[in-house]
């Protein structure tokens, strides 16, 4: 259409000039040269004087959104996705790429027109029987939001990036005096010996008067609510009850004609594959001097010559000639009518008589149907009832919807006059939970409709609730508010928050003042007699320890190097939510030479892929630091 | 001014002016075209060289191990694109063969050819960070501290001072080793995780 508009302004002395400049700059440039001049796609962000647009980013959020959701499958639900934050780490990664990108074209690295082409073709995902597929290539790339040429850049930045990463990643390489060195570390041993102070500990000695109770009660009382909850009349009415609804009547005639129908429908997509002999009518030859040679190579063929020898010699259709006549699978359609008629009234094997077209005369010969055979009248006719039923039910659905909805409305006080008059029964549902319940009150829909002021506040009938084939109309009979609950009902609940507070700060107590007692240079052992505990003591802990939680190495691995015969102490919580007090007394560095080779190679290989990860990210890190990305 | 001047004088004005500043108004129209069609031949021609030496690289990978032919690749990979990252980037797996060969020298001279040859300082503080960890290996630490000064950009920077810790370490310099070592980490930049780095400041940690 903006074509259109600019061809009729070009008419004025104006217009012409406006079009001959753009047709130089077109020649110039290229069509993309406009898509800079109009600026509909704003940058959100420049990298390095490069404008990324919004749009990029939006589509690249969308298609994470669609891989993120494809992903979890039947579970999946878009409003777990925080699109907000998704948006921002797209974009924070978009600017990554472009910047090593960046690094890449100035550094001269390229991928070719050839390795792009290739590379798409051998993606198993367009092919049909392991050949591409152009319609199936396109079709998917477009779900994603590409065209062909957005999806060739998106893969030939890829094999740059690819170039990128192999030239500095997998030429990595390690020597010997790092192997020695990380190794040294890796098979560190360390002497260490743990407390552990576990609230259950204190709990049994703490005592929680009532006092405390009533006054944590009154503080908090808003933490202890009953469920909000209703009892709840509704009536339902659905398309598979209506299907049995005595209104619906099916006869024996309409099944037969919608089996005509289905059948139709059917044959129509069945596909032929026929070979044909043209002799083609021209200034040279008369329509009749072609339908002679036509039934002369007819007579040849009845006579015992071989069909598709005869196509390759006669046949003036170059296409199919060479290939012995065959014009492979065609649906109806995708020839012409005379062809195709001839075709359609074939058997598998059979020669036609010479027919005329547009293009000359054709012999014909079927090869092939591709085609199920269609199961008969009695084997579908419950198939075809049942869709004819659904169908009618549908109709009536609707209709009643509307009614129902109107008489609801009318008479709010009550669905006695919706039961009676559209044999609905009333249900039942007592004590509905705000948030839980099961069957259909599962539905956001229904919850809230539930819950809403019109049927909990006016004690009105709900408006149309639908889900799936049904619709539904409710009413609350009772409402009961979340109230506070009483004192008696909670207060052991709170006793026993208030003693496990109370433990977790004499955990901490205890911890505290034992670190001071250790760093002050008291025994060990009085300070474990102290709380009747046992020190832990573990010589030669290594850092993959199974034997000794987790949090415990780690912290001992990290406690400073003791002096000879002093101690270095710290804490730390444990998954059980104890805390445990850790003393290192001493530190042996691993030997290498006792190490076996295949812990050797093992450490070597290990370094070769931190060391190749590292110097990628160290590109990354120095192209970043020294950008200019204007947000 | 414009007002009594006839159609034949307005021409005649049109002619002179002309006369007067066709020639340069065409010699520049000329320019500007011929500069931009330059332009835009040489953005082609570079493009295709790069995608030609892309090829070459590519087929470089495929064959490195398989054949003997990667050696000639590799030098018309280095003659014909002298100034591209893929000739880097062969000469980087060559040394890298070399190390695993225990040919260190050799490996030596190939990073000496990109921190000479390459104009990029990404590539060439990539090579001086490598030859450092084969100088200190070949106990040419000393060499190896001087060269790993002129390392740009902070995630290399970063790279040399981890490098440079593990040199003082060795050395027995123990709170040198961690000052460098700490510099690495802050610059290393943000949510970048270096684990072996961060055990060997806990190691020396007091």
């Amino acid at each position: 259409m903006a074509m259109m508009e600019m061809r009729d302004r070009a008419q004025g002395r104006g217009g012409k000039f406006i079009v001959g400049a753009i047709i130089i700059v077109m020649a110039l440039f290229g069509f993309g040269a406009f898509t800079s001049f109009i600026d509909s796609d704003p940058a959100m962000v420049e990298i390095n004087g490069e404008a990324l647009s919004r749009n990029d980013v939006l589509l690249e959020t969308q298609r994470r959104k669609n891989r993120i959701l494809s992903q979890m499958g039947e579970a999946a639900d878009p409003s777990l996705i925080n699109d907000a934050l998704l948006q921002s780490t797209v974009l924070e990664q978009l600017i990554d790429r472009a910047l090593i990108l960046q690094f890449g074209e100035h550094s001269g690295l390229a991928a070719s027109s050839q390795r792009v082409d290739d590379l798409i073709r051998d993606i198993p995902a367009f092919q049909v029987e392991g050949k591409f597929d152009k319609e199936l290539y396109r079709g998917l790339i477009s779900n994603e939001g590409h065209t062909p040429v957005s999806f060739s850049r998106s893969v030939r930045e890829s094999l740059v990036l690819g170039d990128l990463q192999s030239g500095l990643t997998n030429t990595h390489m390690v020597v010997g005096w790092e192997t020695r060195r990380i190794s040294d570390l890796l098979s560190q041993t360390r002497d260490i010996a743990y407390l552990t102070f576990s609230p259950e500990l204190f709990s049994e000695e703490i005592e929680i008067g009532e006092e405390a109770i009533r006054e944590h009660y009154e503080l908090n009382g808003r933490a202890f609510l009953s469920d909000e909850a209703a009892d709840i009349s509704y009536v339902e009415l659905s398309i598979s009850n209506l299907m049995k609804d005595e209104e619906i009547k099916v006869s024996e005639e309409d099944m037969h004609s919608q089996y005509e129908k289905d059948l139709a429908a059917y044959e129509s997509s069945e596909r032929r594959r026929a070979s044909h002999i043209l002799v083609q009518i021209g200034d040279k030859r008369s329509k009749e001097e072609a339908l002679a040679i036509a039934s002369d190579t007819l007579t040849r063929i009845e006579s015992g010559e071989v069909f598709e020898e005869l196509a390759k010699s006669l046949s003036e259709d170059p296409g199919s000639a060479t290939k012995g006549g065959d014009l492979g699978f065609v649906s109806k359609g995708a020839l012409v009518p005379a062809f195709e008629t001839a075709l359609w009234s074939m058997k598998v094997g059979e020669l036609s008589d010479p027919v005329t077209s547009e293009f000359g005369v054709h012999i014909i010969k079927l090869i092939d149907i591709q085609l199920d055979e269609y199961p008969g009248f009695d084997t579908q006719k419950t198939a075809i009832e049942e869709g004819l039923r659904r169908t009618q039910a549908e109709e009536l659905f609707e209709e009643r919807k509307l009614r129902i909805e109107d008489l609801a409305f009318l008479e709010p006080d009550s669905l006695a006059a919706v039961a009676e008059q559209f044999g609905l029964e009333i249900l039942k549902k007592t004590g509905l939970k705000r948030g839980l319940g099961g069957g259909i009150f599962v539905d956001q829909a229904l919850q809230s409709a539930v819950f809403s002021d019109e049927v909990i506040e006016d004690s009105f009938n709900s408006k149309t609730i639908e889900i799936g084939d049904s619709a539904y109309w409710l009413r609350a009979d009772k409402y009961y508010p979340a109230e506070q609950k009483a004192l008696e009902k909670v207060s052991e609940e709170i006793r026993l928050s208030l003693v496990s507070e109370a433990a977790d700060d004499k955990v901490q107590e205890a911890v505290g003042e034992s670190l001071e007692l250790l760093v002050s240079g008291q025994g060990s052992t009085s300070i474990a007699a102290k709380y009747g505990l046992e020190w832990k003591q573990i010589s030669k802990v290594k850092r993959n320890q199974a034997d000794v939680p987790r949090a415990v190495t780690t912290l001992a691995f990290n406690l400073v190097r003791p002096e000879a015969g002093a101690r270095s102490s710290g804490k730390v919580v444990l998954d059980s939510g104890a805390v445990a007090v850790v003393t290192l007394t001493s530190v042996v560095d691993g030997d290498f030479s006792a190490l076996t080779e295949s812990d050797r190679t093992n450490i070597r290989d290990q370094l070769l892929r931190t060391s190749g990860q590292d110097d990628f990210q160290a590109l990354h890190s120095s192209l970043k630091a020294s950008a200019t990305i204007e947000r | 001014m414009a007002e009594h001047i006839t159609e034949e004088e307005q021409i005649a004005a049109i002619k002179s002016w002309w006369k007067e500043n066709g020639k340069p108004i065409l010699v520049g129209i000329v320019l500007v075209i011929a500069s931009m069609l330059s332009w835009d031949w040489y953005q082609t021609a570079s493009r295709e060289k790069s995608e030609a030496a892309s090829d070459l690289f590519n087929r470089y990978l495929e064959t490195r191990t398989t054949t003997d032919s990667g050696e000639s690749m590799l030098a018309d990979l280095s003659a014909s694109y002298p100034d591209s990252a893929y000739q880097v980037f062969a000469l980087f797996y060559q040394a890298a063969d070399a190390v695993d060969a225990g040919d260190l020298d050799s490996a030596s001279m190939l990073f000496k050819q990109v921190i000479d040859g390459s104009s990029s300082d990404e590539l060439v503080s990539l090579a001086i960070i490598r030859l450092a960890r084969i100088q200190h290996e070949q106990k040419l630490s000393e060499d190896a501290l001087l060269a790993l000064s002129k390392v740009k950009g902070d995630g290399y920077i970063s790279l040399a001072a981890e490098l440079k810790g593990d040199i003082l370490f060795s050395r027995g310099e123990h709170s040198d080793a961690l000052a460098a070592y700490e510099i690495a980490r802050q610059k290393a930049g943000p949510n970048i995780q270096r684990p072996l780095l961060e055990m060997k400041i806990a190691d020396l940690a007091r």
